[in-house]
């Protein structure tokens, strides 16, 4: 991110002049309620563009080389963002298409989160742990190598929080790049690379 | 090819399309009696004659056959989608020759066409009770753009689909050489169909020229945008209805000039095409939140909105069937209005907060703007349609800069929590 300045509205600036590169490994990000934690992966993720600044994913800028840039990015939200118009079959079957991948990933990825009996549900009919598989679900079609989490554990049992932490552990010795926003540094430490702190708008880096 | 054979393998395939039937027939003709019935009933009666005249016509060149025979290939080519795994497979070891196969396959893809040769029956059993002049040989051409349209897109090498697709156009025109013409082309068709071996042929599912038209236009939004809509989309069309049956009524009861009905129909089209797409997009509008994550996918914010303008597009598109019948001159103008109003309002769609229907009064006046001055002069219809891209381009830009989780918050969250 190059001089990236990003507000809701007149009143609430969030970010004015922030830069971040981000290595491979595992980043955590951590910082307090309202911190724009939330704001500064959407600006990562390509889900809200930045009012000034450049945002580059892989070499590519997002907004300029927006297919590019988003090839190789998943994104899993705090909040399970999937349109209610569609069967969750149909949300992978668009991912996949997009990401030029098999349709046969959609039933793998079906049977690795445990969601074929509800391929055919509409979200409105699942569970926020549900949905937040079904987001899951679609970061891992196509194995992208950029990943970009928000409280990945939340909403999450013990079951499948040991399978984030394994699919982390892959991407990390894949020589992948996770940045992930937590509360829980604690579980996610071990895996970490780097620590940042965002506060007041302006991010630290902090020590292991 | 032995009957048994066919007999064996053509119930296999029926039903199969049975079930494809249901699904496909349902959906088009539910689609085309939603836009026949909100039609005024004078456009309604001379879109049925129009129709009907054309279908039974002796002439060679007619529209409506040759529509029908597109609709017929389109239809098949849906049909022919669901219907490839059962082409392939398991199954393909049994003891039944290539050509039976294939022909069993083109009857099993023809079987999922009942609804428009039904509709093409009917019309041309209207034609005669009108005292239209109605030739047998329309019907004669009617099992052979179903068969053309059908072998068009089941798997064979490409030469036989190809023949197959040649016999389609040539069997509408219903003339006695075409239909000649048709059964010996159809006919070296299924001659061709015995020489290759289906282990070897990809079951064909889109042209390989439109696989990427495909990608950069992702069918699954328009899906969704359609279950946004639901029903609703009825509604859109009702707007239409207040501008088109004062038109049809004005031309029926008055002796214009061809000049003054020209400009009255070019009014009447123009104003009910800008009322059902803006209808629409209002619609679309308010049910359709913005899905904030997709975002992060890779496609572009030009995609996204070129499925929307695709969508009105396509919702709007029949009210110019009978303008094109009528006069195709002033249909051409409307349609580059149509065209013009499908990708600016998009951009227009991601634009406001504030007001009670979210698009802005500007763009209200926009549009009747656009309508007016299109009526009144063609050449700015065309010169807006040329500058469509601009436009697109524009319409892109503001779905980027779209704060979509503010948009969210302040549009959708309350309606989201009284829903819960």
């Amino acid at each position: 991110m190059e001089s990236v300045a990003f507000a809701w509205d007149d009143r609430s600036r969030i970010f004015s002049d922030l830069n971040l590169e981000v290595a491979s490994g595992v980043t955590l990000l951590s910082g307090e309620n309202g911190a724009g934690k939330s704001t500064l992966l959407k600006l990562a993720a390509g889900v809200e563009k930045p009012d000034a600044g450049t945002v580059f994913v892989n070499g590519s800028d997002l907004w300029r080389r927006e297919v590019r840039a988003r090839s190789d990015l998943a994104f899993v939200p705090q909040e399970p963002d999937v349109t209610p118009f569609a069967t969750v079959r149909e949300v992978l079957r668009l991912v996949c298409r997009l990401r030029s991948q098999p349709m046969e990933q959609v039933d793998e990825v079906l049977a690795e989160t445990d969601l074929e009996a509800e391929a055919e549900l509409s979200v409105r009919e699942l569970s926020r742990g549900q949905r937040r598989r079904v987001l899951l679900a679609a970061a891992w079609v196509g194995t992208p190598r950029t990943v970009i989490l928000d409280e990945p554990l939340d909403a999450m049992d013990e079951h499948w929080r040991g399978r984030i932490h394994g699919w982390l552990e892959a991407l990390r010795e894949a020589g992948g790049l996770a940045l992930v926003a937590t509360h829980e540094a604690g579980s996610l430490g071990e895996l970490a690379d780097r620590f940042l702190v965002l506060r007041n708008g302006e991010l630290r880096l902090d020590s292991p | 090819m032995t009957a048994a054979g066919l007999g064996a393998s053509f119930r296999f395939h029926l039903a199969s399309s049975i079930r494809v039937t249901l699904g496909l027939a349902a959906f088009q003709l539910v689609l085309l009696l939603v836009l026949v019935a909100l039609q005024p009933p004078q456009a309604r009666a001379l879109l049925f004659e129009g129709l009907a005249a054309g279908i039974a016509t002796p002439e060679a060149f007619s529209a409506s056959r040759l529509g029908f025979a597109l609709w017929a290939v389109l239809a098949a080519a849906a049909a022919a989608r669901r219907l490839a795994p059962t082409q392939r497979g398991w199954h393909l070891h049994l003891p039944v020759d290539l050509r039976t196969r294939w022909g069993a396959g083109v009857l099993g893809v023809a079987s999922t066409l009942p609804h428009l040769a039904v509709l093409w029956i009917l019309l041309w059993i209207g034609a005669t009770l009108l005292g239209e002049p109605a030739s047998p040989r329309a019907l004669l051409a009617l099992p052979l753009v179903a068969l053309g349209a059908a072998g068009a897109w089941t798997p064979a090498p490409r030469r036989v689909r190809a023949c197959a697709a040649v016999a389609v156009p040539l069997a509408a025109s219903a003339s006695s050489p075409g239909l000649v013409a048709a059964t010996a082309i159809f006919a070296l068709a299924y001659f061709q169909s015995g020489r290759w071996s289906p282990r070897t042929v990809r079951v064909p599912v889109a042209p390989s020229s439109l696989r990427p038209l495909g990608r950069r236009l992702p069918t699954g939004q328009l899906v969704l945008s359609l279950r946004a809509l639901g029903l609703w989309i009825a509604l859109a069309h009702l707007p239409a209805v207040l501008f088109a049956a004062p038109t049809g009524l004005a031309l029926h009861n008055n002796d214009f000039t061809p000049d003054q009905s020209e400009l009255v129909l070019r009014l009447g089209t123009s104003l009910a095409i800008a009322a059902t797409v803006l209808g629409t997009a209002t619609l679309l509008n308010a049910r359709r939140p913005p899905w904030a994550w997709s975002r992060s996918l890779p496609w572009s914010a030009r995609q996204r909105v070129a499925a929307d303008a695709v969508l009105l597009l396509l919702v709007a598109s029949p009210l110019l069937i009978p303008v094109l019948y009528l006069r195709a001159s002033s249909g051409l103008s409307v349609l580059a209005l149509l065209v013009f109003l499908a990708v600016r309002l998009p951009g227009r769609m991601r634009n406001s907060l504030r007001g009670l229907t979210k698009l802005g009064t500007w763009t209200y006046i926009e549009t009747l703007l656009a309508a007016l001055l299109t009526a009144l002069q063609p050449v700015i219809g065309l010169a807006l349609a040329l500058a469509s891209p601009l436009f697109l381009e524009a319409s892109a830009r503001r779905e980027q800069s779209l704060k979509v989780g503010l948009y969210l918050e302040r549009r959708f969250d309350g309606a989201r929590e009284a829903e819960s």
